[in-house]
């Protein structure tokens, strides 16, 4: 796109869609920072970097105190309530992240307790072994304990 | 005694590790239900956690070690030992087995952090266990879980499982014969990632990496599981073929290679963590190829721990100057390779 100049001085990039409502007609002239800023009497403006800068440093979470814009830039939460506060933009960052913000390791998580306790305590065995094998016999009556334990859950 | 004197061993599961697949991991991360992560706790808030996280470890706790990570010194030497990360808290206080198997780390970046390593290629056995362990304290600990997003993290690359398998491999041959490129490309467009052992990924050291699962969202643990299971299987393929290369075609340079590492530990009077651990982790290659005169692995192993700085620190009661550590090194290094007191 081809920058356009302000339509004041004609030498500055116009950074500044400069609205004005003059006798109810919406009036839209492109300025730049200087020329709008004496055009509105010295309000200054601030250029959308700026904007998005400063909106997201008022923004904080109410129940830690921390700011989305250190969210944005660490990466990192303060608190559980910030995910609920924050939700959109903790989503959008998620899928630029990880290409997803869905949970579905649950089942993975939750299921098959008796998978995991045969696999523990097939490599207690080895241990017991190993142990055996090593003369350990404090260590050796420890696995048959905790092989034992196992056993009972698995009944 | 001082806190370190009960860690002069080298963690068994360092000592025991396998040829190509050093160790595998498996690793959790929880938060408690309704309390702030440990960036943005007090300290009274943070021994609250601490003392409710330990409770429920309960049973487990008498047969471990205790260590609260209060100064600078002792987080180091716990990053040199693989349990914290550069990043940890200081604050944080961690509880393990006499093995090091099993780790729990209370309020690092997140309330609770279990990690569980096994020497070898054992990824079911890790994830079996820390999956059991995580099932146990779940009964005791209301975690932060949302429905939509899983679990709750401090760092968003951990949101949903909080979940990462990760394995240590020792590839010397890949390194050696520059088939690194042909790893690097398995990992494109795969949910894995490639981390140097010691230090980030650009400075990947004594030819050990790290392959760890990525992504805590939008797909299965057992799926990443088996993703990082094949990634690995063909990274040990390429090692072997490596080997096969170098000894087949390279071995005049191999051998080269080797006479010159052990001649700089036999004899130098200065060396950096770098420079050794470079030249004891050929030998160790050497070592598994069978080369003759060459230290024992296990022997190489421990020193390739102690050779680091806070453990090599350590040994001295923390009392080595800054400018003496590569002096001590080299003394250390001659006494165990060259067989000599250093004197």
């Amino acid at each position: 796109m081809k920058e356009k100049y302000c339509e004041i001085c004609g030498e500055r990039i116009a950074s500044v869609e400069y609205i004005e409502l003059v006798g109810g007609h919406r009036q839209v002239r492109h300025l730049c920072h200087v020329c709008a800023e004496v055009e509105a009497n010295g309000i200054r403006f601030l250029t959308l970097g700026e904007f998005d800068r400063n909106i997201n440093a008022l923004l904080t979470c109410p129940e830690c105190g921390m700011p989305l814009s250190l969210i944005k830039a660490s990466l990192q939460v303060g608190c559980p309530e910030c995910y609920n506060v924050f939700e959109g933009v903790i989503k959008d960052l998620l899928k630029r992240l990880q290409g997803s913000s869905s949970f579905i390791g649950k089942e993975d998580l939750k299921s098959s307790e008796e998978k995991d306790l045969i696999v523990i305590k097939h490599r207690l065995k080895k241990e017991l072994e190993k142990a055996v094998k090593n003369e350990d016999f404090e260590r050796a009556a420890k696995l048959r304990d905790k092989i034992k334990k196992i056993d009972r859950k698995l009944k | 005694m001082t806190w370190y004197e009960s860690f002069r061993i080298t963690p068994p599961w360092w000592q025991n590790q396998g040829e190509i697949v050093a160790s595998s991991r498996a690793r959790f991360v929880r938060n408690l239900e309704g309390n702030k992560f440990p960036s943005r706790l007090s300290e009274s808030e943070m021994a609250n956690i601490q003392s409710e996280v330990s409770v429920a470890i309960g049973d487990a706790i008498r047969e471990f070690k205790g260590i609260e990570i209060n100064t600078t010194t002792k987080k180091d030497f716990f990053v040199e030992r693989h349990v914290l990360n550069k990043g940890s808290n200081l604050g944080c206080y961690l509880y393990m087995d006499h093995a090091e198997e099993e780790v729990y780390i209370i309020n690092d970046r997140d309330h609770l952090r279990f990690k569980v390593t096994i020497p070898g290629k054992a990824f079911s056995e890790v994830f079996s266990i820390a999956r059991h362990k995580m099932r146990i304290l779940e009964k005791e600990l209301n975690f932060s879980y949302n429905e939509s997003f899983g679990y709750l993290t401090s760092s968003l690359t951990n949101t949903g499982s909080g979940f990462r398998v990760s394995v240590l491999m020792f590839i010397p041959g890949i390194f050696l014969a520059r088939e690194t490129e042909k790893i690097l490309s398995l990992l494109v467009r795969s949910p894995i990632i490639l981390r140097g052992f010691w230090g980030g990924r650009s400075e990947i050291k004594g030819h050990y990496i790290q392959i760890s699962t990525k992504f805590t969202l939008g797909i299965g643990i057992e799926d990443t599981v088996k993703m990082l299971d094949e990634v690995v299987k063909a990274v040990l393929d390429t090692e072997k073929k490596s080997r096969e290369i170098l000894l087949a075609k390279g071995r005049i340079e191999l051998e080269d290679r080797v006479s010159r590492a052990l001649a700089v530990l036999e004899s130098a009077k200065i060396i950096s963590y770098e420079e050794s651990l470079e030249h004891l982790s050929i030998l160790k290659f050497a070592s598994q190829l069978g080369f003759e005169g060459i230290p024992n692995e296990r022997l190489l192993n421990r020193l390739i721990y102690w050779i680091a700085p806070l453990h090599l620190n350590s040994l001295e009661n923390f009392e080595i100057a800054h400018n003496e550590e590569d002096f001590k090194r080299a003394e250390f290094l001659r006494k165990w390779i060259g067989g000599k007191d250093g004197n």
